[in-house]
Protein backbone atom coordinates (compact mmCIF):
# COMPACT_ATOMS: atom_id res chain seq x y z
CA UNK A 1 0.00 0.00 0.00
CA UNK A 2 1.41 3.35 -0.70
CA UNK A 3 0.46 6.59 0.62
CA UNK A 4 -0.24 9.71 -1.24
CA UNK A 5 1.92 12.45 -0.92
CA UNK A 6 -0.79 15.00 -1.25
CA UNK A 7 -3.22 12.78 1.53
CA UNK A 8 -0.46 12.31 3.70
CA UNK A 9 0.71 16.31 4.17
CA UNK A 10 -2.88 16.98 4.50
CA UNK A 11 -2.74 14.73 7.98
CA UNK A 12 0.35 16.08 8.85
CA UNK A 13 -1.28 19.35 9.36
CA UNK A 14 -3.96 18.09 10.89
CA UNK A 15 -2.55 15.20 13.22
CA UNK A 16 0.90 14.29 13.23
CA UNK A 17 0.10 11.35 15.20
CA UNK A 18 -2.18 9.46 12.80
CA UNK A 19 0.03 10.66 10.18
CA UNK A 20 3.01 8.53 11.99
CA UNK A 21 0.86 5.67 11.81
CA UNK A 22 2.29 2.74 9.25
CA UNK A 23 0.13 2.63 6.12
CA UNK A 24 -0.21 -0.81 6.27
CA UNK A 25 -3.30 -3.66 5.40
CA UNK A 26 -4.83 -5.11 8.89
CA UNK A 27 -7.54 -6.82 7.70
CA UNK A 28 -6.80 -10.18 6.08
CA UNK A 29 -8.94 -11.86 3.15
CA UNK A 30 -9.37 -15.33 2.31
CA UNK A 31 -6.48 -16.49 0.21
CA UNK A 32 -7.63 -16.04 -3.96
CA UNK A 33 -10.59 -14.10 -2.78
CA UNK A 34 -10.49 -11.27 -5.63
CA UNK A 35 -10.39 -14.28 -8.27
CA UNK A 36 -13.47 -15.39 -7.33
CA UNK A 37 -15.58 -12.33 -6.33
CA UNK A 38 -16.75 -11.43 -9.91
CA UNK A 39 -17.99 -14.61 -10.43
CA UNK A 40 -19.54 -15.22 -7.11
CA UNK A 41 -21.54 -11.80 -8.03
CA UNK A 42 -22.09 -12.71 -11.78
CA UNK A 43 -23.51 -16.00 -9.96
CA UNK A 44 -25.71 -13.82 -7.98
CA UNK A 45 -26.90 -10.98 -10.05
CA UNK A 46 -28.16 -14.04 -12.42
CA UNK A 47 -30.16 -15.55 -9.31
CA UNK A 48 -32.04 -11.95 -8.95
CA UNK A 49 -32.92 -11.77 -12.41
CA UNK A 50 -34.93 -15.58 -12.00
CA UNK A 51 -38.17 -13.33 -12.72
CA UNK A 52 -36.79 -11.93 -16.55
CA UNK A 53 -39.25 -9.66 -18.37
CA UNK A 54 -38.89 -8.98 -21.68
CA UNK A 55 -37.27 -5.59 -23.04
CA UNK A 56 -39.51 -2.23 -23.01
CA UNK A 57 -41.94 -4.21 -20.79
CA UNK A 58 -43.10 -1.97 -18.65
CA UNK A 59 -42.46 1.30 -21.62
CA UNK A 60 -45.31 -0.37 -23.28
CA UNK A 61 -47.71 -2.15 -20.25
CA UNK A 62 -49.27 1.14 -19.31
CA UNK A 63 -51.00 1.15 -22.98
CA UNK A 64 -51.70 -2.46 -23.30
CA UNK A 65 -53.39 -1.64 -20.07
CA UNK A 66 -55.44 1.10 -21.67
CA UNK A 67 -56.19 -0.81 -24.61
CA UNK A 68 -57.78 -3.95 -22.75
CA UNK A 69 -60.16 -1.68 -20.92
CA UNK A 70 -60.95 0.14 -23.96
CA UNK A 71 -62.02 -3.57 -24.88
CA UNK A 72 -63.57 -4.60 -22.19
CA UNK A 73 -65.83 -1.31 -22.13
CA UNK A 74 -66.62 -1.87 -25.52
CA UNK A 75 -67.46 -4.99 -25.13
CA UNK A 76 -69.90 -4.74 -22.19
CA UNK A 77 -71.43 -1.73 -24.40
CA UNK A 78 -72.24 -4.27 -27.25
CA UNK A 79 -73.61 -7.06 -24.84
CA UNK A 80 -75.87 -4.34 -23.13
CA UNK A 81 -77.28 -3.55 -26.75
CA UNK A 82 -77.61 -7.47 -27.69
CA UNK A 83 -79.48 -7.42 -24.67
CA UNK A 84 -82.07 -4.62 -25.75
CA UNK A 85 -82.21 -4.95 -29.17
CA UNK A 86 -80.28 -7.88 -30.84
CA UNK A 87 -81.28 -6.38 -34.81
CA UNK A 88 -79.54 -3.18 -33.77
CA UNK A 89 -76.71 -4.79 -32.21
CA UNK A 90 -76.22 -6.99 -35.52
CA UNK A 91 -76.13 -3.31 -37.70
CA UNK A 92 -72.53 -2.47 -38.49
CA UNK A 93 -71.62 0.96 -36.62
CA UNK A 94 -70.59 2.85 -40.08
CA UNK A 95 -70.95 6.78 -40.71
CA UNK A 96 -73.42 7.02 -43.70
CA UNK A 97 -73.59 10.27 -43.95
CA UNK A 98 -71.28 11.64 -46.33
CA UNK A 99 -69.68 15.72 -46.38
CA UNK A 100 -67.88 17.62 -48.63
CA UNK A 101 -63.95 16.92 -49.37
CA UNK A 102 -61.91 18.76 -47.40
CA UNK A 103 -64.32 20.00 -45.35
CA UNK A 104 -62.70 19.68 -41.52
CA UNK A 105 -59.56 21.38 -43.51
CA UNK A 106 -61.26 24.31 -44.75
CA UNK A 107 -63.70 24.61 -41.28
CA UNK A 108 -62.62 27.52 -39.47
CA UNK A 109 -63.84 29.01 -35.84
CA UNK A 110 -62.04 32.32 -36.87
CA UNK A 111 -64.92 35.18 -35.91
CA UNK A 112 -64.05 38.22 -37.97
CA UNK A 113 -66.97 39.95 -36.52
CA UNK A 114 -66.69 41.73 -33.17
CA UNK A 115 -68.96 40.70 -30.35
CA UNK A 116 -72.50 42.59 -29.70
CA UNK A 117 -71.99 44.32 -26.74
CA UNK A 118 -75.48 44.41 -24.98
CA UNK A 119 -75.62 47.10 -22.12
CA UNK A 120 -77.13 45.75 -18.93
CA UNK A 121 -79.13 49.08 -18.71
CA UNK A 122 -80.65 48.72 -22.30
CA UNK A 123 -83.62 50.75 -21.21
CA UNK A 124 -83.38 54.47 -20.81
CA UNK A 125 -84.30 55.37 -17.15
CA UNK A 126 -85.92 58.50 -17.98
CA UNK A 127 -88.87 56.79 -20.71
CA UNK A 128 -90.43 55.47 -18.18
CA UNK A 129 -90.07 56.86 -15.12
CA UNK A 130 -93.76 58.35 -14.82
CA UNK A 131 -95.03 55.14 -14.62
CA UNK A 132 -93.40 54.28 -11.81
CA UNK A 133 -94.70 57.34 -10.31
CA UNK A 134 -98.33 56.54 -11.39
CA UNK A 135 -98.20 53.30 -9.59
CA UNK A 136 -97.02 54.14 -6.85
CA UNK A 137 -99.59 57.01 -6.44
CA UNK A 138 -102.79 54.28 -7.19
CA UNK A 139 -101.37 52.10 -5.16
CA UNK A 140 -101.27 55.24 -2.08
CA UNK A 141 -104.67 56.20 -3.21
CA UNK A 142 -106.38 52.44 -2.88
CA UNK A 143 -104.52 52.07 0.28
CA UNK A 144 -105.91 55.67 1.27
CA UNK A 145 -109.97 55.09 0.53
CA UNK A 146 -109.54 51.46 2.00
CA UNK A 147 -108.51 53.01 5.31
CA UNK A 148 -110.54 55.71 5.66
CA UNK A 149 -113.97 53.67 4.51
CA UNK A 150 -112.38 51.03 7.28
CA UNK A 151 -111.74 53.85 10.07
CA UNK A 152 -114.48 56.30 9.49
CA UNK A 153 -117.33 53.12 10.01
CA UNK A 154 -119.73 55.64 7.77
CA UNK A 155 -120.59 52.42 5.25
CA UNK A 156 -124.55 52.40 4.99
CA UNK A 157 -125.63 49.13 4.77
CA UNK A 158 -127.94 48.83 1.35
CA UNK A 159 -130.99 48.44 3.61
CA UNK A 160 -131.02 51.68 4.74
CA UNK A 161 -131.11 53.85 2.03
CA UNK A 162 -134.20 55.21 0.43
CA UNK A 163 -135.36 54.38 -2.32
CA UNK A 164 -135.77 57.20 -5.22
CA UNK A 165 -138.71 58.61 -5.77
CA UNK A 166 -140.11 57.15 -2.17
CA UNK A 167 -139.76 58.32 0.98
CA UNK A 168 -139.52 54.37 2.37
CA UNK A 169 -136.33 52.04 2.61
CA UNK A 170 -135.86 48.89 1.57
CA UNK A 171 -136.03 47.63 4.70
CA UNK A 172 -139.49 49.50 4.88
CA UNK A 173 -140.98 47.94 1.95
CA UNK A 174 -139.88 45.11 2.99
CA UNK A 175 -141.54 44.74 5.80
CA UNK A 176 -144.82 45.80 4.13
CA UNK A 177 -148.08 43.31 4.67
CA UNK A 178 -149.54 44.37 0.69
CA UNK A 179 -153.13 42.49 2.31
CA UNK A 180 -153.39 44.99 4.86
CA UNK A 181 -151.95 47.78 3.01
CA UNK A 182 -154.59 47.12 0.24
CA UNK A 183 -157.94 46.57 2.15
CA UNK A 184 -157.18 50.57 3.67
CA UNK A 185 -157.42 51.72 -0.20
CA UNK A 186 -160.97 52.86 -1.65
CA UNK A 187 -161.81 51.27 -5.00
CA UNK A 188 -161.95 55.03 -6.26
CA UNK A 189 -158.49 55.86 -5.16
CA UNK A 190 -157.31 52.19 -6.65
CA UNK A 191 -159.14 53.23 -10.11
CA UNK A 192 -157.50 56.37 -10.13
CA UNK A 193 -154.39 54.71 -9.47
CA UNK A 194 -154.64 52.45 -12.46
CA UNK A 195 -155.92 54.55 -14.77
CA UNK A 196 -153.18 57.48 -13.73
CA UNK A 197 -150.93 54.94 -14.78
CA UNK A 198 -152.06 53.60 -17.93
CA UNK A 199 -152.55 50.11 -16.39
CA UNK A 200 -156.17 49.31 -17.45
CA UNK A 201 -158.27 51.19 -20.25
CA UNK A 202 -160.41 54.75 -18.68
CA UNK A 203 -163.82 55.04 -19.15
CA UNK A 204 -163.66 59.30 -19.47
CA UNK A 205 -167.05 59.60 -19.61
CA UNK A 206 -167.33 63.10 -21.40
CA UNK A 207 -170.45 65.24 -21.94
CA UNK A 208 -172.67 63.77 -24.20
CA UNK A 209 -173.01 67.79 -25.48
CA UNK A 210 -169.41 67.74 -26.16
CA UNK A 211 -169.90 64.78 -27.65
CA UNK A 212 -172.79 65.70 -29.59
CA UNK A 213 -170.78 69.33 -30.69
CA UNK A 214 -167.74 66.94 -32.40
CA UNK A 215 -169.81 64.81 -34.24
CA UNK A 216 -171.51 67.95 -35.85
CA UNK A 217 -168.23 69.39 -36.20
CA UNK A 218 -167.19 66.34 -38.35
CA UNK A 219 -170.65 66.37 -40.77
CA UNK A 220 -171.32 63.01 -40.68
CA UNK A 221 -174.49 62.04 -41.21
CA UNK A 222 -177.16 60.02 -39.00
CA UNK A 223 -176.98 57.01 -41.43
CA UNK A 224 -173.25 56.90 -41.78
CA UNK A 225 -172.73 56.57 -38.36
CA UNK A 226 -175.19 53.84 -37.98
CA UNK A 227 -173.61 52.29 -40.84
CA UNK A 228 -169.88 52.95 -39.23
CA UNK A 229 -171.29 51.63 -35.77
CA UNK A 230 -173.04 48.28 -37.79
CA UNK A 231 -169.24 47.92 -38.74
CA UNK A 232 -167.38 48.11 -35.94
CA UNK A 233 -170.24 45.77 -34.29
CA UNK A 234 -169.22 42.98 -36.82
CA UNK B 1 -17.37 2.32 -24.16
CA UNK B 2 -17.90 -0.04 -21.36
CA UNK B 3 -21.58 1.66 -21.08
CA UNK B 4 -22.54 1.04 -24.37
CA UNK B 5 -21.43 -2.42 -24.40
CA UNK B 6 -22.99 -3.31 -21.19
CA UNK B 7 -26.69 -1.80 -22.94
CA UNK B 8 -26.09 -3.79 -25.78
CA UNK B 9 -27.72 -7.98 -24.43
CA UNK B 10 -24.98 -9.79 -26.62
CA UNK B 11 -22.09 -7.93 -24.71
CA UNK B 12 -23.56 -6.71 -21.64
CA UNK B 13 -22.31 -9.58 -19.21
CA UNK B 14 -18.64 -9.23 -20.86
CA UNK B 15 -18.92 -5.54 -20.06
CA UNK B 16 -20.41 -5.89 -16.32
CA UNK B 17 -17.43 -8.06 -15.72
CA UNK B 18 -15.13 -5.87 -16.73
CA UNK B 19 -16.51 -3.48 -14.37
CA UNK B 20 -16.54 -5.93 -11.42
CA UNK B 21 -12.73 -6.59 -12.19
CA UNK B 22 -11.82 -2.98 -12.35
CA UNK B 23 -13.56 -1.74 -9.31
CA UNK B 24 -14.53 -4.93 -7.20
CA UNK B 25 -11.42 -3.96 -4.68
CA UNK B 26 -11.71 -0.73 -4.16
CA UNK B 27 -15.62 -1.06 -3.21
CA UNK B 28 -14.86 -4.04 -1.21
CA UNK B 29 -12.20 -2.68 1.05
CA UNK B 30 -14.42 0.74 1.31
CA UNK B 31 -16.97 -2.07 2.43
CA UNK B 32 -14.88 -3.51 4.63
CA UNK B 33 -13.77 -0.86 6.76
CA UNK B 34 -17.20 -0.06 7.69
CA UNK B 35 -18.72 -3.37 8.38
CA UNK B 36 -15.01 -4.67 9.63
CA UNK B 37 -16.57 -8.38 9.30
CA UNK B 38 -15.07 -10.13 5.85
CA UNK B 39 -18.62 -12.29 5.09
CA UNK B 40 -20.66 -9.12 6.02
CA UNK B 41 -18.33 -7.20 3.65
CA UNK B 42 -19.20 -9.61 1.26
CA UNK B 43 -22.49 -10.04 1.40
CA UNK B 44 -22.38 -6.07 1.07
CA UNK B 45 -20.56 -6.23 -2.01
CA UNK B 46 -22.80 -8.55 -3.77
CA UNK B 47 -25.44 -6.66 -2.79
CA UNK B 48 -24.00 -3.29 -4.42
CA UNK B 49 -22.78 -5.03 -7.66
CA UNK B 50 -25.91 -6.41 -8.22
CA UNK B 51 -27.73 -3.41 -7.57
CA UNK B 52 -25.18 -2.00 -9.93
CA UNK B 53 -26.07 -4.69 -12.59
CA UNK B 54 -29.69 -3.00 -12.21
CA UNK B 55 -29.57 -0.14 -12.12
CA UNK B 56 -26.40 0.79 -14.72
CA UNK B 57 -28.82 0.88 -17.61
CA UNK B 58 -30.13 4.05 -16.17
CA UNK B 59 -26.81 5.40 -15.50
CA UNK B 60 -26.05 8.77 -16.42
CA UNK B 61 -22.95 9.27 -18.18
CA UNK B 62 -22.71 12.67 -16.84
CA UNK B 63 -21.16 10.93 -13.88
CA UNK B 64 -17.92 8.95 -13.03
CA UNK B 65 -19.39 5.13 -13.01
CA UNK B 66 -16.88 4.80 -9.75
CA UNK B 67 -18.50 7.68 -8.03
CA UNK B 68 -21.11 6.04 -9.31
CA UNK B 69 -20.14 2.61 -7.52
CA UNK B 70 -19.44 3.85 -4.48
CA UNK B 71 -22.25 5.63 -3.74
CA UNK B 72 -24.01 2.24 -3.69
CA UNK B 73 -21.42 0.84 -1.81
CA UNK B 74 -21.42 3.38 0.96
CA UNK B 75 -25.78 3.41 0.81
CA UNK B 76 -25.84 -0.44 1.29
CA UNK B 77 -23.38 -0.62 4.04
CA UNK B 78 -25.04 2.18 5.97
CA UNK B 79 -28.50 0.17 5.45
CA UNK B 80 -26.81 -3.04 6.26
CA UNK B 81 -25.66 -1.16 9.62
CA UNK B 82 -28.56 0.65 10.35
CA UNK B 83 -30.22 -2.84 9.77
CA UNK B 84 -28.23 -4.43 12.10
CA UNK B 85 -29.06 -1.91 14.67
CA UNK B 86 -32.57 -2.65 14.09
CA UNK B 87 -32.00 -6.54 14.83
CA UNK B 88 -29.48 -6.23 17.74
CA UNK B 89 -31.84 -5.17 21.06
CA UNK B 90 -28.77 -3.24 22.78
CA UNK B 91 -28.01 0.37 22.02
CA UNK B 92 -26.51 2.65 19.69
CA UNK B 93 -23.14 2.82 21.77
CA UNK B 94 -23.45 -1.33 21.98
CA UNK B 95 -23.23 -1.63 18.34
CA UNK B 96 -20.40 0.31 17.85
CA UNK B 97 -18.60 -1.37 20.55
CA UNK B 98 -19.68 -4.39 18.99
CA UNK B 99 -17.66 -3.18 15.62
CA UNK B 100 -14.82 -2.14 17.74
CA UNK B 101 -14.83 -5.81 19.59
CA UNK B 102 -15.03 -7.45 15.43
CA UNK B 103 -11.75 -5.66 15.33
CA UNK B 104 -10.71 -6.90 18.19
CA UNK B 105 -11.35 -10.16 17.14
CA UNK B 106 -9.69 -9.79 14.03
CA UNK B 107 -6.76 -11.99 12.77
CA UNK B 108 -3.21 -10.63 14.10
CA UNK B 109 -4.82 -8.21 16.37
CA UNK B 110 -2.76 -5.86 18.69
CA UNK B 111 -4.01 -3.86 20.83
CA UNK B 112 -0.46 -2.26 21.53
CA UNK B 113 0.33 -1.45 17.61
CA UNK B 114 -1.03 1.82 16.56
CA UNK B 115 -2.65 0.73 13.03
CA UNK B 116 -5.26 -1.53 14.91
CA UNK B 117 -5.67 1.78 17.37
CA UNK B 118 -6.51 3.30 14.61
CA UNK B 119 -9.08 1.24 13.63
CA UNK B 120 -10.62 1.07 16.94
CA UNK B 121 -10.69 4.87 17.02
CA UNK B 122 -12.10 4.95 13.19
CA UNK B 123 -14.93 2.79 14.59
CA UNK B 124 -15.68 5.12 17.45
CA UNK B 125 -17.02 7.75 14.78
CA UNK B 126 -20.27 8.52 13.59
CA UNK B 127 -21.30 6.65 10.29
CA UNK B 128 -21.43 9.49 8.24
CA UNK B 129 -17.95 11.09 9.51
CA UNK B 130 -16.33 7.42 9.94
CA UNK B 131 -17.19 7.10 5.51
CA UNK B 132 -15.81 10.81 4.87
CA UNK B 133 -12.53 9.56 6.92
CA UNK B 134 -12.28 6.24 5.20
CA UNK B 135 -12.99 7.70 1.46
CA UNK B 136 -10.53 10.36 1.97
CA UNK B 137 -7.62 8.53 4.20
CA UNK B 138 -7.72 5.35 2.54
CA UNK B 139 -9.52 5.59 -0.71
CA UNK B 140 -7.30 9.25 -0.98
CA UNK B 141 -10.44 10.55 -3.15
CA UNK B 142 -10.88 14.08 -4.17
CA UNK B 143 -13.12 16.32 -2.00
CA UNK B 144 -15.17 17.35 -5.38
CA UNK B 145 -15.86 13.06 -6.15
CA UNK B 146 -16.71 13.11 -2.46
CA UNK B 147 -19.33 15.29 -2.82
CA UNK B 148 -20.65 13.63 -5.13
CA UNK B 149 -20.24 9.82 -3.82
CA UNK B 150 -22.33 11.68 -0.55
CA UNK B 151 -23.73 14.53 -2.12
CA UNK B 152 -22.47 17.32 0.53
CA UNK B 153 -20.32 20.32 -0.18
CA UNK B 154 -16.10 20.22 -0.16
CA UNK B 155 -16.58 22.62 2.88
CA UNK B 156 -18.59 20.75 5.03
CA UNK B 157 -16.49 17.22 3.94
CA UNK B 158 -13.04 19.12 4.65
CA UNK B 159 -14.58 20.33 8.69
CA UNK B 160 -15.64 16.79 9.07
CA UNK B 161 -12.34 15.39 8.45
CA UNK B 162 -10.44 17.16 10.28
CA UNK B 163 -13.04 16.83 13.59
CA UNK B 164 -12.77 13.34 12.39
CA UNK B 165 -9.09 13.07 12.39
CA UNK B 166 -9.32 14.55 16.02
CA UNK B 167 -11.62 12.27 17.38
CA UNK B 168 -9.36 9.39 16.76
CA UNK B 169 -6.33 11.40 17.29
CA UNK B 170 -7.78 11.96 21.17
CA UNK B 171 -8.91 8.53 21.21
CA UNK B 172 -5.58 7.01 20.36
CA UNK B 173 -4.20 9.29 22.77
CA UNK B 174 -6.66 8.07 25.43
CA UNK B 175 -6.04 4.68 25.28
Amino acid sequence: MKRSLHIATEMKEISPLIAEIPFVPIYTIPNDYFKELHSQILLKVHKSDTYHVPDGYFDQLSSVVLAKIQLTEQAEEENELASIAPVLSAIPKKNVYAIPGGYFDSLSFENKQEAKIVSLTAVKKSRFVWVKYAVAACAVGIISLFALNFFTGKAVAKEDQVIAGTNLTYKQIKNINVDTELEKVSAAEMDTYLCDNGLVACNNEKDNTEIEKELENLNISDEELDALLDETKN
Amino acid sequence: MLLQQFKDPETKERAFTVILKRYQERIYWHIRRMVVDHDDANDVVQNAFVKAWKGLENFREDAQLYTWLYRIATNESLTFIEQKKKKSTVSLSDVEEGLSNQVRASENFDGNKLEWKLQLGIQQLPEKQRVVFNLRYYDEMPYEEMSKVLETSVGALKASYHHAAKKIEEFILGN
